[in-house]
């Protein structure tokens, strides 16, 4: 037998830490940053940061930029690119004895690829599960046997997987599906679903140029669609097709892939590790990715030229999204904190 | 020495109570912070940490032995240690987002002084047939991430192409200049501590049988897949996406050769490191941990792609293969044991030496 008595989970890094805990109402993370976090060319962390009361700035060797907590609590982080780095600095994070964030909610807000059957340039997605798509078995797809759609296929199988029961296949990983909180997605779609984004002209002649899908060529809006996470910044319209059933096996026939991100199955992660010493509460955690780039080309077009084509006015829409539609749920939070903190809205 | 009056200071802030299997008992407010040498870093095991088919990690834990369970809920599985010989084991579980948070969960543990530890990563492979058999051990002194790419169906790219993977901010494959932050990409070793762990180990002789001579023997047209398993040196490419085929291969060989300017040579294919290694460099920078200390060493259960005469789909699945599956599991088990506790032994025998030595 083993005993194990986690009293209080908050054992940490080692910081000198005189002082109790910061109580954080809501931790912001981010992902991506173009140079310094203030003061030049804004990415996903700046706009936070120079639209926000910052009270205190935090040292933070464990991650790619340091750590800004605003007046409200609001914690603001950015992970920097890809599945490892977010893993590693929201474990740092989370185990930082400076932070109480046992009460705080956490909003994933950043840019991503949006799947042209579903999104426009600069709408945004709440997401009710994230899905790993690096956790596979690959074979280059000129050398697959003809019957099948693409080289992606689940870890241990024999070939592509067709029904959800084809995933169960001796390799046990819970580490590809993470289902978040859908009432709390859903209340925060709600609290969102009415505001107005914008994007410029460049973007509009851009998305027009997707003839056939019409939601993508819909000016910026708001709604709900499941993200998948790899590292892998995959494009072009074989692996759309493959992202789309990946999605359903893993998350069921109801979820719709919308979005592709580079890090939500890291931090999802090291946020469920946290959990099981109550450092976090999953339940609290939101998912929202905005759409800076599409995630394949349009008719006609190559992938090879789309794939790093430069965003449409640099992404600017969805950055803007990310900001303007994280930014209202983050202002909810703080301002109703009181019923909050142990109330999370439509509870399960 | 902060860090030790923060410790004290987290054991009053906290009251951790830890209680521990067999000889080791940490009492219900206090507990003593446990000085570690060498970190035995595995990545996956099967059932229990002893006594039925055995991963990675089991062998460590019979053999060396660990014998006290340290507990670590924020870890994969629970800890192992030897408190005399003053060795760690942990087991990261699969792929890099999971080796990221056990390893930074481990790091960040003041429950150990890591301050002066040598971590010894060694787990199981897939090996490239153009270098090295089933069976064989070999020490990395570069690590790439296979992941952190663009990618594109290579049946929708342009007819020249080689790959459908591109470099991060680059538009064609192994586009010249080399983005001079690589985002996490690449990892350099401490080439000396490599060459002494490969020094050390070059000799000695790895397990070799009729199923493992069997299995290389299929891989006509390719010498160094057909020797017997020996020790060496070579590069690793770390992916959650467990690749295999032929172009697939070639594709590691020249992302590993491009992210390396050419110093190092694709030998295993592993799920792990990349995430394993991005937590060691940030406890490093935050001073817990010194990344010179660090080792990878990765033996090779199968080949990355088939042989002649199968389709990667078939060696893949292991229907073809002489025996099924993975013939080389167990010798790849023993030889990345054999090998490791070689290093981890002469650390821990001659302390005096290596305390402060790299």
């Amino acid at each position: 037998m083993i005993h194990f008595f986690f009293a209080v989970g908050l054992y940490g890094q080692a910081k000198e830490n005189t002082s109790a805990p910061i109580e954080v109402k809501a931790v912001v993370v981010t992902m991506y940053e173009k140079g310094d976090a203030q003061g030049d060319d804004a990415g996903e962390l700046q706009r936070w940061v120079e639209r926000s009361k910052i009270k205190e700035v935090f040292d933070f060797p464990m991650g790619e930029f340091p750590l800004f907590l605003t007046k409200d609590n609001v914690l603001l982080t950015c992970t920097g690119g890809g599945v490892p780095n977010a893993t590693a600095s929201i474990m740092a994070l989370g185990l930082d004895n400076r932070f109480d964030l046992s009460k705080a909610y956490w909003l994933i807000a950043g840019i991503a690829g949006g799947d042209p059957n579903d999104l426009s340039l600069g709408s945004a997605a709440w997401a009710t599960v994230v899905i790993d798509g690096d956790l596979a078995y690959e074979i280059d797809a000129r050398e697959i046997p003809k019957d099948w759609p693409y080289g992606y296929l689940p870890l241990g199988a024999k070939r592509p997987a067709e029904k959800p029961e084809d995933i169960y296949t001796g390799w046990t990983l819970n580490t590809i599906v993470f289902q978040l909180n859908s009432g709390l997605s859903n209340w925060a779609y709600d609290k969102t679903k009415n505001l107005s984004l914008t994007a410029g002209e460049a973007t509009s002649q851009f998305r027009e140029l997707f003839t056939t899908l019409p939601n993508a060529q819909k000016p910026p809006f708001i709604t709900m669609g499941e993200t998948l996470s790899s590292s892998t910044y995959w494009h072009g319209k074989l692996l759309n097709q493959w992202a789309n059933d990946w999605v359903k096996l893993y998350g069921g026939e109801t979820k719709n892939f919308m979005t592709t991100n580079m890090e939500d199955s890291g931090t999802l992660t090291a946020l469920h590790r946290l959990a099981r010493t109550d450092l976090v509460d999953t339940d609290k955690i939101m998912v929202l990715r905005t759409v800076s780039n599409y995630s394949m080309p349009p008719q006609g077009e190559q992938a090879s030229w789309s794939t790093t084509a430069p965003y449409p006015e640099g992404g600017k829409p969805a950055l803007e999204s990310a900001y303007t539609v994280g930014s209202r749920v983050i202002e909810e939070i703080v301002s109703n904190w009181v019923v909050m903190k142990d109330n999370i809205p439509n509870k399960r | 020495m902060y860090k030790n009056v923060n410790k004290i200071l987290i054991q009053c802030l906290f009251l951790i109570k830890v209680t521990v299997l067999a000889s080791q008992t940490y009492n219900d407010s206090t507990f003593e912070v446990l000085p570690v040498k060498v970190v035995v870093v595995t990545m996956f095991e099967l059932g229990e940490d002893m006594g039925d088919r055995p991963g990675e990690f089991q062998n460590w834990v019979s053999r060396f032995p660990l014998n006290d369970t340290i507990l670590f809920p924020l870890g994969y599985r629970n800890l192992r240690y030897n408190k005399d010989k003053q060795v760690l084991g942990v087991v990261t579980g699969i792929g890099t987002a999971r080796a990221a948070a056990t390893i930074m969960a481990l790091g960040s543990d003041p429950r150990f002084d890591f301050s002066k530890a040598y971590w010894v990563v060694a787990g199981i492979s897939g090996v490239d047939p153009l270098d090295a058999s089933v069976g064989s051990a070999i020490w990395a002194e570069w690590i790439v991430d296979g992941d952190l790419a663009h990618e594109i169906d290579a049946r929708e790219t342009p007819k020249e192409w080689e790959t459908g993977y591109i470099p991060l901010r680059k538009s064609q494959p192994f586009e010249l200049p080399r983005q001079k932050d690589n985002e996490g990409v690449v990892y350099h070793l401490n080439g000396e501590l490599v060459d002494w762990a490969y020094s050390l180990t070059k000799d000695l002789a790895l397990e070799d049988n009729d199923v493992l001579a069997k299995f290389r023997g299929l891989y006509s047209g390719f010498p160094n897949a057909q020797r017997p398993p020996k020790v060496l040196k070579g590069a690793q490419l770390a992916a959650m996406t467990y690749w295999h085929g032929a172009l697939m291969n070639d594709w590691a060989n020249k992302w590993v050769d491009y992210w390396s300017n050419g110093q190092a040579n694709f030998m295993t294919s592993a799920m792990e490191e990349t995430g394993t290694l991005q937590s060691l460099t940030f406890l490093s920078n935050a001073g817990e941990v010194d990344f010179d200390r660090v080792l990878v060493l990765r033996t090779a259960s199968n080949y990355t792609m088939q042989y002649e005469g199968i389709t990667a789909a078939e060696s893949l699945s292991g229907e073809k293969l002489a025996a099924g599956g993975y013939t080389a599991f167990i010798p790849s088990l023993e030889a990345a044991y054999v090998v490791g506790s070689k290093v981890v032994n002469e650390l821990i025998n001659n302390w005096d030496v290596y305390k402060d030595k790299y």
